[in-house]
């Protein structure tokens, strides 16, 4: 489904993108996502394509807000009926809930429900529309970690199985990394829609990259063209960037690496080759733990943030004030596009 | 006493009512409109909860007496039971609408929108979503605006004239009876007041506490 | 269900054939004996009274208040409706008389106003003269007898003289009020009375007033003069006029 939608209030906005099965739309709390939603379920004023001009009750667009928008006095299946009219309902109703695992659990109120039970049954509920479009407005929020994952599976198996546009809007990276295809809202526009890896590991802006997470960004002028690519100075370091488009030398450029994409040269193992480029020796200057993963600070000629799974620590077992070898894979080094600091 | 309990329990009945009819739009509107100059109308709504009774029952007096400004579009409703009806009314308006206003308050917007993008139209909201939310909301209110006609003095007595049989509620019957020194009857219809209006409470409270029910403990 | 519910309340009570009388509060004790005479004498005519200090039914009856009789405790505020054109006919009927009243707990029967200075007597509660014709009467009688600076701080002022006379009993310690409220069993088994010289005061002729043209009004109108009424004003204190 094509989606062009302009809105006034109550901040300007001009989207335009193209919503698949699960289209997840990442943006930062007051980029206007919940409201491009909302314009797109009908609640709020806009003018675009399509739905333009219908009223919330005919467009069949099921939207699922953040708070869940059960209603208090009915039981899980009269929610879920809720679209539903004729004698059937309930036993339509029960289907929908059998489809989202929760059919046990039919005649429970809301305030009986957990946080995750009750985004099921909403989830149900919409889809009992049979909806041209699902809108999901931070549906990980409110869960904690391994509900969030079970959520994001129901949702990506349901709406595959159903085939339906859905548009799912998070501040999550995590959920990001999930979708079929990730677009990002930033200053009013929708600057980048692609595929997640795309999106993650060349992010068309510096705000972009922060978003995903994309975090050891640099300034630096080029200082020559070389083949297949440019040679970027950033204080002392000169570090090779692939591009097919090299900006004119002693151009002022941005550049980047993930931190999961920042090598540690084991001493056993010596690089050779285009990999030998880009590398530094650093000091390890902190380590976090985050879940199973550790971010490492590291600092040298440059600081960098170092992402390292449990095993290569575990091997590793490296510890503050420890000195190191980086690498710089070229292949993972992001040049910024020259309008990506706008 | 029958008389005056009967008479009582009629203005009573009919100011709820009328304030059920004439609130319930007014305290929606308020909650899910947007009303130009809201707050002052509301503010005017809400006078009557700071005024003496009897400066309120006296100015409308003035307006309902033949030669007022009501009286003369043929609202002549001075020491008439419509007078004291009017009176009542606008005297228990406030307890009402405030009930009113807090019971839809309770319902969360975001429902009711999301009920409208599932193809509801605005009667099955009112009747699936919205109604049984907020009726022992509605309710308690009404019971309310009842329990407070019934104890009503100082706007009755001023508009109503205290005439027998048809604006001498229960209220200046007893008052009448002290000051003619019947203090046993006085207690006696006494009784039978506070008896009533204990299980009016009881009554609203009850409401309140099933409504607390239905909406899960956020309310309040 | 409900509906039903507020047809039969719309329908309300049955109206009778109702006299409408509005009575100056000190007739309270002996109306009610006279009204019960005149149905006797005259059935199919119901009397409702409402009770008040005078000056307050007379603002009410210029204020349109349906009133068939207005019986005021003095000639004054007759008068005024005289002049608003809202009396067709006037008669007196009784005459009133005002007491000063003690309980028991405040010494022996009162022989003069001076009892008021008794110790103990904090609170002396009179009519509202303002718009009770006993108010009225009962400040002329304090100033004529030079009590009144005396006394004047401790004076609080009743709606009518029939609350007064409530709260001589309920709250103050001492009242001036009618002799017809004074002879009321309640007061008379709990207090004593002196009788305030008629030169002190005002007169407090009870006029009646006719303020609608209907028959059973003026029935009652001539009823109130008639012996068996007369009867019954004197055993409750109210003189023959």
């Amino acid at each position: 489904m094509e989606i062009d939608y302009r809105l006034e209030r109550p901040l300007r906005l001009h989207a335009r993108l193209t919503v698949t099965d699960l289209t997840v739309l990442l943006g930062e709390s007051g980029s206007g996502k919940t409201s491009l939603l909302r314009a797109l379920a009908g609640l709020l004023r806009a003018s675009g394509r399509p739905f333009d001009g219908l009223r919330p009750e005919e467009r069949r667009v099921g939207f699922l807000p953040q708070g869940y928008a059960l209603v208090p006095h009915l039981t899980a299946l009269e929610n879920v009926a809720l679209p539903l009219a004729g004698r059937e309902a309930r036993v339509e109703a029960l289907r929908w809930l059998e489809r989202v695992e929760l059919a046990p659990l039919a005649l429970r109120r809301p305030a009986e429900l957990s946080g995750g039970e009750r985004q099921r049954v909403a989830l149900a509920r919409a889809l009992a529309l049979r909806p041209r479009l699902l809108l999901l407005d931070e549906p990980t929020s409110a869960l904690d970690a391994s509900t969030r994952e079970a959520a994001v599976d129901l949702i990506e198996r349901v709406v595959r199985e159903e085939g339906l546009p859905t548009l799912l809007v998070t501040h999550d990276p995590y959920v990001a990394a999930r979708a079929r295809s990730l677009a990002v809202l930033e200053a009013g526009t929708v600057r980048q829609q692609g595929d997640p890896e795309q999106v993650f590991a060349r992010p068309a802006t510096l705000g972009i990259a922060r978003l995903v997470g994309f975090s050891n960004v640099f300034a630096g002028r080029v200082r020559r063209h070389v083949e297949g690519g440019v040679e970027i100075a950033t204080g002392e370091v000169v570090v090779y960037a692939p591009t097919k488009t090299p900006p004119p030398p002693d151009a002022p450029v941005h550049w980047g690496v993930r931190p999961e994409e920042v090598m540690i040269v084991r001493p056993d193992r010596p690089l050779a080759g285009p990999v030998a480029r880009n590398r530094l020796e650093v000091q390890v200057r902190r380590i976090v733990r985050k879940g199973l993963a550790y971010t490492l600070r590291v600092e040298g000629p440059l600081a960098l943030d170092v992402t390292l799974p449990r095993h290569v620590q575990d091997r590793l077992r490296l510890a503050e004030g420890d000195r190191i070898e980086v690498a710089l894979k070229p292949r993972y080094v992001h040049l910024f596009s020259s309008e990506a600091s706008s | 006493m029958t008389e005056a309990f009967l008479l009582s329990f009629r203005l009573a009945s009919l100011t709820a009512l009328t304030l059920l009819v004439l609130g319930v739009p007014l305290a929606y509107a308020l909650v899910f409109k947007r009303v130009p100059l809201k707050p002052l109308l509301e503010a005017v709504l809400l006078l009557p909860l700071t005024l003496p009774p009897t400066v309120l029952g006296y100015y409308l007096l003035v307006l309902l007496a033949p030669e007022g400004v009501l009286g003369r579009w043929g609202l002549d409703w001075a020491f008439t039971f419509q007078g004291i009806w009017l009176g009542s009314v606008i005297f228990s308006l406030p307890f009402a609408l405030t009930a009113f206003r807090e019971a839809f308050q309770a319902v969360e917007l975001e429902v009711l929108e999301v009920a409208r993008t599932l193809g509801l139209g605005t009667l099955k909201r009112w009747r699936r979503v919205l109604l049984p939310w907020v009726w022992p909301g509605l309710l308690s209110g009404t019971l309310l605006a009842f329990a407070h006609t019934l104890g009503e003095f100082g706007v009755v007595l001023m508009i109503g004239g205290n005439l027998p049989g048809e604006t001498r509620v229960a209220s200046i019957y007893i008052f009448d009876l002290v000051q003619a020194l019947e203090f046993e009857e006085a207690a006696r219809a006494a009784s039978v007041f506070v008896l009533l209006s204990f299980v009016l409470v009881l009554g609203v409270r009850f409401l309140e506490a099933r409504w607390r029910s239905i909406t899960g403990s956020n309310a309040r | 269900m409900t509906r039903l519910l507020v047809l039969i309340l719309l329908l309300g009570l049955a109206h009778a054939e109702t006299l409408r009388v509005a009575a100056a509060a000190n007739l309270s004790p002996a109306l009610p004996e006279v009204v019960a005479a005149f149905e006797r004498a005259y059935p199919g005519v119901q009397v409702g009274i409402t009770y008040g200090a005078s000056g307050q039914l007379a603002e009410q009856v210029r204020l349109g208040a349906p009133f068939h009789i207005f019986l005021s405790a003095s000639p004054v505020y007759v008068e005024h409706l005289v002049q608003e054109g809202k009396v067709l006919e006037q008669r007196s009927f009784a005459r009133g008389r005002l007491v000063l009243f003690l309980p028991r707990r405040l010494g022996p029967v009162p022989e003069g106003l001076e009892a008021l200075t008794r110790p103990g007597v904090r609170r002396i509660v009179l009519a509202n003269p303002e718009h009770a014709p006993y108010g009225v009467a009962a400040l002329a009688a304090l100033k004529r007898s030079g009590l009144y600076p005396r006394v004047a701080s401790r004076l609080i002022f009743a709606a009518n003289v029939g609350q007064a006379a409530q709260m001589a009993l309920q709250g103050a310690d001492a009242g001036l009020i009618s002799l017809a409220a004074a002879l009321h069993p309640t007061l008379r088994s709990r207090g004593s009375y002196w009788l305030v010289p008629q030169t002190l005061h005002p007169p407090l002729l009870q006029v009646a007033a006719l303020l609608e043209d209907d028959a059973g009004a003026r029935r009652f109108l001539s009823f109130l003069t008639s012996d068996e009424a007369a009867a019954i004003w004197q055993r409750h204190g109210l003189e023959r006029p």
